[in-house]
């Protein structure tokens, strides 16, 4: 691999086997590890010493992989990457991504879903989001004030690796994990406008309200004519959230 | 049932303005085919001839006839059993006949007062549960019967009602909110609260609206603290094994599947933990597992728990590691679904509920073919003929599968020219599936035609290259064919799979014990707990060897046994020995046949003490006066598979079915719950057939077409 492989790991898990086999699969790929068998001391090692990405176990004796995503982000709004890495989760995907998650991986894990999980997560903004847009069919459009702003029931509110949609009907059907295509423009703020191509991550329907779908969505690609303007307004607000789930107000 | 719209309805009434209103009614809601008749007797000639999906008739139709005539008649017709028959009754005179017509399978009923508003509100009611319960009549039917039950205050009869649908659909949310609502009205507060919570854990919005409903009747579910009520075994598992190298998720699981009211749940990190609970236990009512377990994957794990004789057991996979390459393997070890990781509770259980109701009522093709295989591998031969003439009359299911399943069927009866061209036809028609391929495999290995049999077998291991049992069966036909090192290679395949596996170290040994090893045979078969199956192989073996005039061989197979059998095994060595005191008896050679069958004497099993005894008084008699023995007696594994064999009978040219074929299976078909709405679900009330007897009698005449048939023969649900 190249400069990627050079990065810290922390491994947080309670359970020894998979800790091991964590532990020996990362160090396989060319990474640095290191390990912690609860949340507590995971965030002692992390405040202690600097990593490139955490990979933590969701339930764990004393502090949970939640409680140390949340502590974690009260230091450090948006690094180091975290990803949890579970069989079963208490909480909805879209609660995690909102807690500041940078993904969720299955335990036990595919060794190249896990590669590519984390070469995903170590690259920066810029290059992550530079490769060509996908041509996918689905493509939905909108023209809002600025970018959190609730029109009509319709609006966008924006995360570190995505964004929180709501009435948008067109993806009611539209199957998780496909590749949707979008162009939001905005007429006033730091974002006027956010093209590119992302991947649906989680979808609500929410009966009872009006605007009806509420979706995630995990940007792919950035149109270059958008790219810096947006990577800088994550950068400034200090977002939490990987992908939003709920409007910003 | 694909939409209400197409179903051909026969609309009775003797008033020409009901007709009209209800033609109209109907044509509105997009039904196409519907036709209109004033009386009863019309209408009972009309469907002699014509196939009807639903009736819609006034109480009394003239002539003698009326409903409940008309809900006997379609249960004694196999032809009229998918009717569905809608009631329009007089509020004022005929409400005392519902219990009973829906009890003899009514579908609906609706109070005509002759206003157009009301009865089209009714009807409408129809139309939106049928999407509702997408198209299941029983369901539908029940909120009809509900609907009166509740009018008449018989609460005591509603609860009934909704706990036996529970059982036909468990884990359905639907019948679980109707359950909330029956123990409610029965006072039984805490049992409708403690069931409302369940309904939440297993679909928070379907909870929602059911705390919604109790809040209708009184009763606030969030005032509640906590709950001493015993849970109901809401999904009907009673006993689950879980078996995961991830302690998170056993204890997730555990703690959702108590929470819902499943009394047993056994929980494990190992498959080698697992196997030796379930070789003490029965076996659960389903078994969930990882695809990867360091020291025994699931697909051998499941694979062993099918050599247990665990047909029943319905099995979940929860990995995210399942491949598109393990599919054909999951079918063929009967995984009933496979659930990608991580998860959360809702699709949880959202799985587990459709896993039971496929297996309570299946509806698709897939779940068909595994509840009918199961049947047969578990030898409920009748409940397999049932099911296979729902497959065989359901119109929407490939001719493929229909082939196959009989031949399956026919196969389990032993009757192998009918299993094998049944067989080699849906072949043809599948291209190739991998069930028929094995199949025929089997089929083959049983007619002795060995060349045939590896034939197919080989090309199902190319398809599926980790299925066990079946290399094993390829080792046998090898070994058979007198081929030791083709034999041998398949073993190692099956042992280089699955290292531990008992089935294929018993085989192991007897492969040793054919090439002489006895030694390395003794020392496999030490390290074992059981070995039936080294047993019958070799029994089978030996009697293969000695049909095809090799009497040497196997007498020396069964000498060579003796001496590799761990002494331990007391009753294996009697019958070993009673072969073997049978074997020298027909060679000629009395002295040992004697002295093995005194060997065979001290078993503890009176049936084998009784035939050795037997044949050693002839023996020892004919020692005596120096006379040649004629031996017919069998040996002992080898009598059932003789017997099976002479029954076999030469059937005719297998053309698919027939119009007469298909009345063979029509007159199969067995009404069971839920095939006609809430009969069998709502029991008759004797009281009602003595007091209505003159309503019932005489019956209906009513002379079926031949057309009818085929006709008639649509899908069920």
């Amino acid at each position: 691999m190249n400069k990627l492989s050079k990065s810290r790991i922390l491994i947080v898990e309670d359970q020894k086997s998979f800790r091991e086999a964590a532990e020996y699969e990362l160090q396989t790929l060319g990474f640095e590890t290191s390990t912690a068998e609860d949340g507590e001391r995971g965030f002692k090692k992390a405040s202690e010493e600097a990593f490139d990405l955490i990979i933590s176990d969701i339930r764990m004796p004393g502090w949970d992989g939640v409680r140390l995503l949340t502590e974690l982000r009260k230091k450090n709004q948006q690094s180091p990457p975290f990803l949890f890495m579970s069989g079963f989760y208490d909480f909805s995907i879209e609660v995690a991504y909102d807690m500041g998650a940078d993904g969720l991986i299955a335990k036990p894990f595919s060794s190249d879903l896990l590669a590519k999980a984390i070469k995903n997560v170590l690259s920066p903004m810029v290059n992550r989001w530079a490769s060509p847009q996908s041509t996918s069919e689905k493509k939905i459009t909108g023209q809002f004030r600025m970018i959190g702003d609730l029109v009509a029931d319709q609006g966008v509110s924006l995360g570190r690796g995505g964004f929180f949609i709501q009435g948008f009907g067109e993806l009611e059907s539209t199957p998780i994990g496909s590749s949707v295509d979008f162009e939001f423009n905005f007429e006033t703020g730091d974002v006027q406008r956010l093209e590119g191509a992302a991947m649906l991550a989680w979808r609500r329907l929410q009966q009872e309200k009006p605007w009806g779908v509420e979706a995630g969505l995990s940007i792919t690609s950035l149109a270059p004519n958008c790219r810096n303007s947006v990577i800088d307004y994550i950068l400034n607000q200090k977002l939490i959230p990987f992908i939003p789930n709920h409007h910003s107000e | 049932m694909a939409g209400m719209e197409n179903l051909k309805v026969l609309v009775v009434h003797p008033v020409s303005s009901v007709r009209h209103m209800l033609l109209d009614l109907l044509k509105n809601r997009g039904m196409k085919e519907i036709q209109a008749v004033a009386g009863g007797q019309e209408a009972i000639h009309f469907l002699e001839v014509e196939h009807v999906d639903w009736l819609i008739a006034p109480f009394d139709l003239g002539e003698h006839i009326n409903t409940l005539k008309i809900l006997n008649l379609v249960r004694s017709e196999p032809v009229l059993r998918k009717l569905r028959v809608s009631l329009l009754y007089d509020p004022t005179s005929e409400s005392q006949f519902l219990s009973l017509a829906f009890a003899l399978g009514l579908f609906s009923c609706h109070a005509n007062n002759y206003v157009r508003d009301d009865l089209e509100r009714s009807f409408d009611q129809i139309f939106f549960l049928d999407r509702l319960y997408s198209g299941e009549a029983s369901l539908v039917s029940s909120f009809f019967l509900r609907q009166h039950l509740i009018e008449t205050k018989n609460y005591q009869e509603l609860l009934k009602l909704d706990q036996n649908y529970l059982s036909l659909f468990p884990g359905s949310t639907f019948v679980l909110s109707n359950l909330v609502e029956s123990l409610a009205f029965c006072g039984q507060k805490d049992g409708a609260l403690s069931l409302a919570q369940q309904i939440e854990l297993i679909d928070k919005r379907a909870g929602q609206l059911s705390a919604k409903r109790l809040q209708k009747l009184g009763i606030n579910l969030r005032a509640l603290k906590s709950l001493t009520t015993q849970r109901e075994d809401v999904l009907k598992l009673q006993s689950v094994v879980i078996v995961d190298p991830d302690t998170d998720v056993l204890f997730a699981i555990k703690n959702l599947l108590t929470e819902a009211g499943v009394k047993s749940v056994e929980t494990f990190e190992t498959g080698t933990e697992a196997m030796d609970w379930l070789a003490v236990n029965p076996p659960p009512k389903l078994f969930i597992c990882e695809w990867r377990i360091p020291d025994l994957p699931g697909p051998f794990l499941i694979q062993r728990l099918r050599q247990t004789r665990a047909f029943d057991t319905l099995t979940l996979v929860c990995s995210s590691l399942v491949g598109p390459e393990d599919r054909v393997l999951l079918r063929e070890i009967g995984v009933d679904d496979v659930l990608e990781k991580p998860f959360d509770s809702q699709v949880f259980f959202k799985t587990i509920v459709s896993v039971m109701q496929e297996n309570v009522r299946p509806t698709e093709q897939k779940s068909l073919h595994t509840k009918i295989i199961r049947a047969i591998d578990m030898g409920r031969l009748g409940e397999a003929e049932r099911l296979l003439a729902h497959v065989i009359l359901d119109v929407r299911i490939e001719a493929s599968l229909k082939l196959e399943l009989q031949a399956e069927f026919d196969f389990a009866n032993q009757r192998l020219d009918d299993a094998s061209q049944k067989a080699l036809h849906a072949l043809e028609k599948s291209q190739g599936s991998i069930s028929v391929l094995n199949l025929l495999g089997k089929i083959f290995l049983h007619k002795k035609d060995y060349e045939m049999s590896l034939k197919f077998f080989e090309k199902a291991q190319a398809q599926s290259p980790k299925n066990i049992d079946r290399l094993i069966a390829m080792s046998q036909i090898h070994l058979n064919k007198d081929d030791i090192s083709a034999a041998q290679a398949a073993v190692d395949r099956a042992k280089s799979l699955d290292g531990t596996n008992e089935a294929v170290a018993e085989h192991a040994a007897l492969l040793k014990l054919s090439a002489g090893d006895v030694s390395a045979s003794r020392q496999i078969l030490s390290s074992l707990d059981k070995g039936e199956r080294f047993i019958a192989a070799m029994n089978a073996r030996a009697i293969a060897l000695v049909h095809r005039g090799r009497f040497d061989e196997g007498i020396k197979l069964y000498e060579d046994a003796l001496n590799a059998i761990p002494f331990s095994w007391k009753e294996k060595r009697a019958a070993v020995m009673y072969n073997l005191g049978l074997g020298y008896a027909r060679y000629g050679d009395l002295d040992m046949a004697s002295k093995h069958l005194h060997g065979a004497l001290k078993s503890s099993n009176k049936e084998l003490i009784k035939k050795a005894s037997h044949l050693l008084t002839r023996v020892e008699r004919a020692v005596a006066k120096g006379i040649k023995l004629h031996i017919t007696d069998l040996p002992l594994e080898a009598q059932q598979q003789e017997i099976h064999m002479s029954s076999k009978r030469v059937s005719k040219q297998c053309l698919g079915p027939s119009s007469a074929d298909l009345r063979v299976w029509v007159e199969k078909l067995e009404i069971t719950r839920g095939d006609l709405n809430c009969f069998l679900l709502y029991p008759v009330n004797e009281m009602d057939l003595t007091k209505y007897k003159n309503v019932l009698l005489p019956p209906l005449n009513f002379a079926k077409r031949d057309a009818l048939v085929r006709e008639g023969t649509v899908a069920r649900g």
